[in-house]
């Protein structure tokens, strides 16, 4: 072969730029990508609803709630590249929860006249549960009972008693280590039952 | 036992999602012989299957489209910052390899006696094919305003400022000039 030929060792393929650019762009970065997006709608899709009741009955206002789990998706699209699939449900349960915290915590610096409820909200309308009792409503009479717990005492019960997950899951999500969050569930069990009592509620 | 203890054994058995509380056999022994215990235990097992039972709510689909909006599907029909610097990546990528082909042509084949062997063929076209391919990909992933901004705007930009020269002896009307002469 002479000046002008090529010898197979050149051909395309074997051009480094040229394989860089088709395995960067047309392989791995598209396939990469199509998959994040994938597992992140499942994610979104498996884990919504969870997020969403975790967040209203802590916060009791629906529509924080909704702001909750809107903000807690996007960031995990934002870290996307960084949360590992196996532990994406832990992540989405631990920034929930911070990003509740923080809403509780502005809440509360806030003064009370401040704190008129937004539209649609229920943070100020929590139905008494000693009227709920005596309607013969268990199920709402706990509901409002709960939510009248402090905010320690109904994550813990929200996170196991109401959602089941198991005590590695909510010892992440509350950044508490496994004997703290058993002494912090039988207290918050006990309150519950003081309160329901006291309210007569006779389960 | 006292009281105490068996409460405190009441809540393990509770942590450990057990139905009743009557399974270890002290806690059955205490129960049955002192009523305050009992009722307390049974209201404990009550209220937990009852939280158990609460419905979960489900996020309005409003807030479901919010999160696609903002986060995976935000790219339909328009073209975002992530998505104009793909489309620049695909241009500049197509632009590269292309001029590569054109400046291996010209270098390779200046004179009628170079004339571009079946390899050289085969390379160009396969150049031509991965551009080609590229500037699809950026028309699948960025839909119609791929049209607009990578082809017009960025692909066909770039390759105007890439002097083609095409070898002299294979263009066919030089060829059929120099027959003629």
């Amino acid at each position: 072969m002479g000046r002008g030929g090529l010898s197979n060792r050149k051909k395309l393929g074997h051009f480094p730029v040229v394989a860089l650019l088709r395995n960067f762009w047309a392989g791995d970065s598209v396939v990469m990508m199509a998959m994040q997006n994938e597992a992140f709608e499942r994610a979104v899709l498996e884990q919504k609803n969870r997020v969403y009741t975790y967040a209203a009955m802590l916060l009791r206002d629906p529509i924080e709630a909704q702001d909750v789990a809107q903000e807690t998706m996007i960031r995990l699209w934002q870290h996307k590249d960084k949360v590992e699939t196996g532990a994406t449900r832990y992540w989405l349960r631990r920034t929930a929860h911070n990003l509740c915290i923080d809403r509780i915590r502005r809440r509360n610096s806030r003064p009370e006249s401040e704190l008129e409820p937004a539209e649609g909200s229920t943070a100020t309308a929590d139905p008494d549960p000693e009227r709920l009792a005596e309607s013969g409503e268990l199920g709402e009479a706990i509901t409002a009972a709960l939510a009248k717990l402090s905010t320690g005492d109904r994550a813990v019960l929200i996170l196991r008693e109401v959602q089941g997950l198991p005590y590695d899951e909510i010892a992440h999500a509350l950044a508490v280590p496994l004997g703290t969050l058993k002494a912090r569930l039988h207290r918050a069990r006990e309150n519950l039952r003081r309160r329901l009592t006291r309210a007569g509620v006779t389960p | 036992m006292s009281c105490e203890e068996i409460r405190e054994l009441v809540h393990l058995d509770l942590d450990s999602d057990r139905t009743g509380v009557s399974a270890d056999g002290r806690i059955a022994e205490h129960l049955a012989s002192c009523a305050d215990c009992r009722t307390w235990a049974d209201e404990h097992v009550a209220i937990r299957t009852s939280l158990r039972t609460l419905p979960e709510l489900e996020l309005p689909d409003l807030a479901l489209q919010r999160i696609w909006k903002r986060t995976s599907r935000s790219g339909e029909g328009r073209i975002t910052s992530t998505m104009r610097h793909r489309g620049l990546r695909v241009a500049a990528a197509a632009a590269i390899v292309i001029a590569g082909a054109v400046g291996l042509w010209n270098w390779r084949g200046p004179t009628p006696s170079a004339q571009p062997s079946e390899a050289e063929l085969q390379v160009a076209a396969q150049e031509a094919r991965v551009a080609l391919e590229l500037v699809a990909g950026a028309l699948r992933r960025t839909r119609r305003v791929a049209v607009r901004d990578v082809l017009v705007d960025e692909v066909s930009g770039t390759l105007r400022k890439v002097p083609v020269e095409w070898p002299e002896s294979s263009n066919p009307e030089n060829e059929n000039r120099r027959n003629k002469t």
